[in-house]
């Protein structure tokens, strides 16, 4: 396994330019998610970093070795498509042997090998199955076995389980984490779907209009967003824009006292982030944001709440039986923790 | 109200009816008349003998027979392999690309094919056409016609078959998954093989179906070899069409293409067979 180096990357499709100055490294055996929504460029980056499209500019290095100057079919590289692109001429062991095959590997250890892969897929015995009798998870599994008989350098995903049930995607999420682990194989999975992308990866990789706007560990990325794109991006967030002052932290015209913690010190009008977990709401009083709850889901053990405070609705989530006891169309004050409010730097 | 059962009914009555009509009726006055005595002066006289049958086992009707097969099992893997990897070129074209050679292939559907047999006579004379131009470019130093000859007969049925191979072949290469001609790239397939290891494959069946559908469309041409083959490459439906309208000889006409309806059947059914059989 080796590090893959990606440096001021760009592609463009006539005059629409996909790509953007991408510059990413990612360390051998890290899982990474490339998260953004349609039309952000991360197919676009998968497929260069597998060689199904030429690049414009910039350099893909693999453990230093330059990776666009070796045509698909040399890269080494596993890669499961959004259609899984099973060949449906072929049987399931057919399917996983066939880039062992093609290398010219003796039947015996095309076999062995497509027998321990299965096995790591749990679906022995099913060798000589035809693809079209299978079910769409086993389906999946097969994709990523075949994509995984080579042994490749780098594993790509390309939205494998944005046909599946709700249920079994979290099941195969839970598959494809504990193979990828076991293997250590340097992977890059692309979705649009954030939840997966946090269940899944190592880091995120989040991409807007060509451009990667904040790479990360889910937890900085949920905790320390450094965009506003990335901040409403990732999960729910109430975004306020806040000026600090020295007399204290203004909201319009409401003064929400003076910046504690870590945003002590801080002067100027910034955009704050306040997830609605951190939010706590108490019966309304003469100082602080002061609104009216609007609405109000129990969803299973988790209360959700909207409040429109001043014409911004700001979301509140609190666990059921901590904080019980509003009605829609109370007026309320909310407040926040000194640390729970992150200022977006850009 | 009529009920759903009976409208369904109504439906396969009419169907049935219509298939009797103009399938089963004719079929069956041909099988009659193959049966009826020769009679030059009023085309056939009523009777019941295996006369016209057994004149097909004289050597000239049996070697006509195996040339039509011959001819269009050729002229139906012919045009099978130049238009598919022709179609598949086609899909990858823009939209609006696409549309203009589906277009052109509709439009060659509606030429007559007389009017092609002429255009390709001309283009295969020895004043104007293929050879006059291969003579001007230094390629052929005493150009002669290129027709009548079996490969301008040839050469003619592909060409009507091209557009009704394209056009049956066209939704599918359209719609195909590309995705899976990139699997095998990155499998480490090498490009040039690609098209032999998975598209090829993929089409498979579809390839089989219309290779056998133009098998059978090409039995049945009769223009392209009266006017670009010679009379020794002349096919079955020209020796039917002489017997039963020039010699006036409907019942031997008759019983010609009830045997070549029976041997193209024949075919057909072990074709079929054969690629069942070989089905993962």
């Amino acid at each position: 396994m080796a590090e893959l180096e990606i440096s001021h990357l760009g592609k463009s499709f006539g005059a629409f330019e996909a790509l953007k100055d991408i510059t990413l490294t990612i360390q051998s055996g890290e899982f990474i998610c490339l998260l953004g929504g349609s039309g952000c460029g991360k197919t676009t980056l998968l497929r260069l970093v597998a060689g199904l499209e030429d690049h414009n500019k910039g350099d893909i290095l693999l453990g230093g070795k330059d990776l666009t100057a070796i045509p698909c079919h040399k890269r080494n590289i596993g890669m499961v498509f959004q259609s899984l692109a099973l060949f449906p001429h072929l049987n399931v062991g057919d399917n996983i042997g066939y880039g062992l095959n093609l290398r010219g590997e003796s039947k015996a250890v095309v076999r062995k090998e497509v027998d321990r892969l299965l096995g790591m897929i749990g679906l022995d015995g099913l060798a000589d199955r035809q693809v079209s009798a299978l079910s769409g998870g086993q389906r999946q599994r097969v994709a990523i076995a075949r994509a995984l008989a080579l042994s490749p350098d780098i594993f790509l995903m390309d939205e494998p389980f944005s046909a599946l049930d709700a249920a079994l995607r979290d099941q195969m999420q839970i598959e494809v984490k504990r193979i990828q682990r076991a293997l250590g194989v340097t992977t890059i999975f692309v979705t649009h779907d954030q939840r997966e992308a946090m269940a899944l990866a190592d880091r995120i990789v989040i991409m807007q209009d060509g451009k990667i706007e904040q790479a990360g560990p889910p937890d900085v990325l949920y905790a320390q967003p450094q965009t506003r794109y990335v901040a409403e991006f990732i999960g729910t967030n109430n975004i306020f824009d806040l000026t600090f002052t020295n007399e204290g932290v203004l909201f319009g015209e409401t003064n929400l006292g003076k910046a504690k913690g870590k945003n002590e010190g801080v002067l100027g009008t910034h955009s704050v982030a306040v997830r609605p977990e951190a939010i706590t709401l108490t019966k309304a009083s003469k100082t602080g944001l002061i609104g009216t709850l609007t609405t109000q889901r129990r969803l299973g053990a988790v209360i959700e709440r909207e409040i429109d405070v001043n014409g911004q609705t700001v979301f509140q989530s609190a666990f059921a039986g901590q904080g019980d006891g509003f009605a829609e169309g109370d007026t309320v004050a909310i407040s926040w923790g000194p640390d729970a409010a992150w200022v977006i730097p850009a | 109200m009529i009920s759903e059962r009976a409208g369904t009914t109504a439906i396969s009555t009419v169907t049935f009816i219509v298939l009797a009509v103009f399938f089963v009726v004719p079929l069956a006055l041909m099988i009659i008349v193959s049966f009826y005595k020769s009679d030059p002066m009023a085309f056939y006289e009523v009777a019941f003998v295996w006369d016209n049958y057994a004149k097909f086992f004289s050597s000239f009707y049996y070697t006509v027979s195996v040339r039509s097969l011959y001819t269009a099992v050729l002229g139906a893997v012919v045009v099978v392999a130049i238009t598919f990897p022709t179609v598949l070129a086609i899909s990858e074209l823009s939209r609006r690309w696409q549309l203009f050679w589906i277009i052109l292939l509709l439009s060659l559907m509606c030429l007559s094919e007389v009017i092609i047999g002429f255009a390709w006579l001309i283009l295969m004379s020895e004043s104007v056409g293929l050879p006059r131009f291969l003579e001007w470019i230094g390629l052929w130093t005493n150009p002669r016609s290129l027709s009548p000859s079996f490969g301008a007969m040839l050469i003619g049925l592909v060409y009507l078959g091209f557009s009704i191979v394209a056009l049956i072949l066209y939704p599918q290469a359209a719609r195909r998954d590309r995705s899976i001609e990139e699997a095998a790239l990155t499998l480490g397939t090498p490009p040039m093989l690609v098209f032999f290891k998975v598209v090829l494959p993929a089409f498979r069946t579809s390839l089989i179906s219309v290779t056998l559908t133009m098998f059978v469309y090409l039995l049945g041409v009769f223009v392209m070899p009266t006017m670009l083959g010679r009379p020794k490459d002349w096919t079955m439906t020209v020796i039917i069409s002489d017997k039963a309208l020039g010699d006036a000889n409907l019942p031997l006409g008759a019983a010609l293409a009830v045997i070549m309806l029976i041997v193209t059947a024949l075919v057909l059914l072990v074709s079929v067979l054969a690629t069942r059989r070989a089905e993962p």
